[in-house]
């Protein structure tokens, strides 16, 4: 096949069960492989690893070391799982598609590259100001909010991040004029 | 008995005694207080009167220190408008263009942020720049090097620390001020997960190294600014004598002007170690040194924060003269605020 197609999944330094066992669920991995997607990337973070994803061979050494990246091939997706990586960047940068937890740092770096993002919601997580800054941006069309784990499947088959609004580039001279103006530098 | 009775009247006169010095003293603390939050002072630092017209040649000199203009000495600036163009031409004036800025990284993705907001600022303009990191974030400081290295600036932290002389100390200043950058450090008011109880006496730490660095960073710079000031009278050749009497006779007010036209700020986002930094400014400004002297305190909420305002903004509400949020419900809710826009 051609087509490089690839999903990339954050939690970040957090622990999302959740996130991490719906998506090595069969139905999801199948839906994803129905859409066109042939790679994913899991960067699982603190979050327990299904059992699809060890590796055969060597499987607690693998898991707990950070660095570690496995490579499965699960309902003919190529799956790369790793903990955590000392930047996402590149990952981000390669990802056709971004499903995010709802990290102020990960939203951001993720519409400032201009990806289709789904972010979703860690119920667990009782921190309510991370939820506030993905349904207002939700709003706003900037990318798919999922409030509900299960609600992930349907996100992916409306294709709704396929008709997001590009997020505007920062604009640094609008806190520039600001203190200029504040300061009488004009 | 009459021992106890005794130890319970000392007790009593003791008790009346505290309240009697404590209560008056709250209260004086209290007003000294309210005079310095900028929402109560009356100088109103960032309300500057903007309807003050100035004639044409000399708006460019005293642009920057319009904001404590009223109106007499506005009738001073527009008599004195000859004397200020010779001024205009003295070295110094290049400096009252400037704005010593001193910028808090918080670490992470305050400091990601902060960056971003500083990156549209004119480097000619706010300069020096000193920015104060934790003293453990390591990953900042190589941040402020990325990013001032991409303007071709100097780190000139060290030669500010090695110099013991007044003299030495200037020619590291004047690098400072041509292109150049100073990182201090700072610890933190609370670390991740530190208990509340324990907080204040962390704060206490960040304070005593606050206090004197504010004082360094902001009333060196005015006291270069002062030293400039008492030098210009007799250097223009080209004044009269004439000009040169009235300007000696009255030349308080203005030159006070001139001296006040060098402004500072102090750029914060948080987390909350900025608080030090922002008590040691009101600190400054309750045992009374001027609006002049202090940088303005400049709080800018971070993107992620939509409906509620962080633990750092909650502080600092109160006490920054200009407060901005990047959402419009936040505004909303903190008339004081500014709303702009996405800033980052």
């Amino acid at each position: 096949m051609s087509t490089h197609r690839s999903i990339f999944v954050t939690v970040g330094t957090t622990r999302f069960d959740k996130l991490v066992n719906a998506i090595s669920s069969p139905d999801l991995l199948q839906l994803m492989h129905d859409l066109g997607f042939t790679h994913l990337s899991l960067q699982h973070g603190n979050s327990i690893v299904p059992t699809l994803f060890l590796p055969t061979i060597d499987n607690s050494e693998a898991t707990t070391t950070a660095t570690v990246t496995t490579i499965v091939k699960v309902e003919s997706m190529q799956i790369e799982v790793y903990k955590y990586k000392a930047s996402l960047h590149d990952d981000m940068i390669n990802a056709d598609l971004i499903i995010s937890h709802a990290g102020a740092g990960s939203i951001l770096e993720a519409l400032r590259l201009q990806k289709k993002l789904i972010v979703v919601v860690n119920e667990d997580l009782m921190d309510n100001h991370q939820q506030e800054l993905g349904s207002a941006l939700h709003e706003q069309g900037y990318l798919v909010y999922c409030n509900v784990f299960r609600d992930l499947g349907k996100a992916l088959r409306d294709k709704g991040y396929e008709s997001l609004v590009p997020f505007p580039a920062p604009n640094a001279k609008l806190f520039a004029d600001f203190l200029d103006e504040h300061l009488g530098f004009n | 008995m009459e021992f106890d009775s005794n130890v319970y009247n000392v007790a009593l006169a003791a008790l009346l005694t505290s309240i009697i010095v404590s209560v008056p003293i709250a209260l004086a603390v209290a007003l000294r207080l309210r005079s310095a939050l900028p929402q109560y002072r009356p100088s109103k630092k960032l309300l500057r009167d903007t309807s003050v017209t100035l004639p044409n040649e000399v708006t460019s000199t005293s642009s920057s220190s319009s904001f404590s203009l009223s109106s007499d000495k506005k009738v001073i600036i527009n008599t004195r408008g000859n004397t200020l163009n010779a001024i205009k031409e003295n070295s110094f004036v290049a400096h009252t263009h400037r704005c010593t800025t001193t910028i808090f990284l918080g670490s992470g993705g305050h400091t990601a942020e902060m960056l971003q907001l500083i990156s549209g600022l004119d480097i000619s303009k706010y300069s020096p720049r000193h920015y104060v990191v934790g003293i453990d974030d390591h990953a900042s400081v190589e941040k402020v090097h990325r990013f001032e290295s991409s303007r071709h600036q100097r780190d000139v932290t060290t030669l500010f620390k090695s110099l013991t002389t007044a003299h030495q100390r200037q020619i590291a200043e004047d690098a400072g001020h041509l292109n150049g950058y100073t990182i201090h450090r700072i610890p933190r008011s609370r670390h991740v997960h530190q208990s509340l109880l324990t907080t204040p006496l962390t704060l206490v730490k960040s304070l005593i190294v606050a206090i004197p660095l504010i004082k360094h960073l902001t009333f060196l710079s005015i006291q270069k600014i002062n030293h400039h000031c008492a030098s210009v009278p007799s250097q223009p050749s080209e004044q009269t004598s004439l000009e040169r009497s009235s300007l000696s006779s009255s030349s308080s007010p203005s030159q006070d002007l001139q001296c006040s036209g060098r402004r500072s700020i102090l750029l914060m986002n948080g987390p909350g170690t900025c608080l030090a930094l922002a008590l040691a400014v009101i600190g400054a400004r309750m045992i009374g040194i001027s609006d002049e002297l202090t940088p303005d305190l400049v709080f800018v909420e971070s993107f992620a924060r939509v409906q509620t305002l962080s633990l750092a903004g909650k502080l600092l509400y109160p006490l920054s003269d200009v407060f901005l949020v990047q959402w419009p419900k936040l505004k909303e809710r903190y008339p004081r605020s500014h709303y702009i826009g996405t800033l980052v």
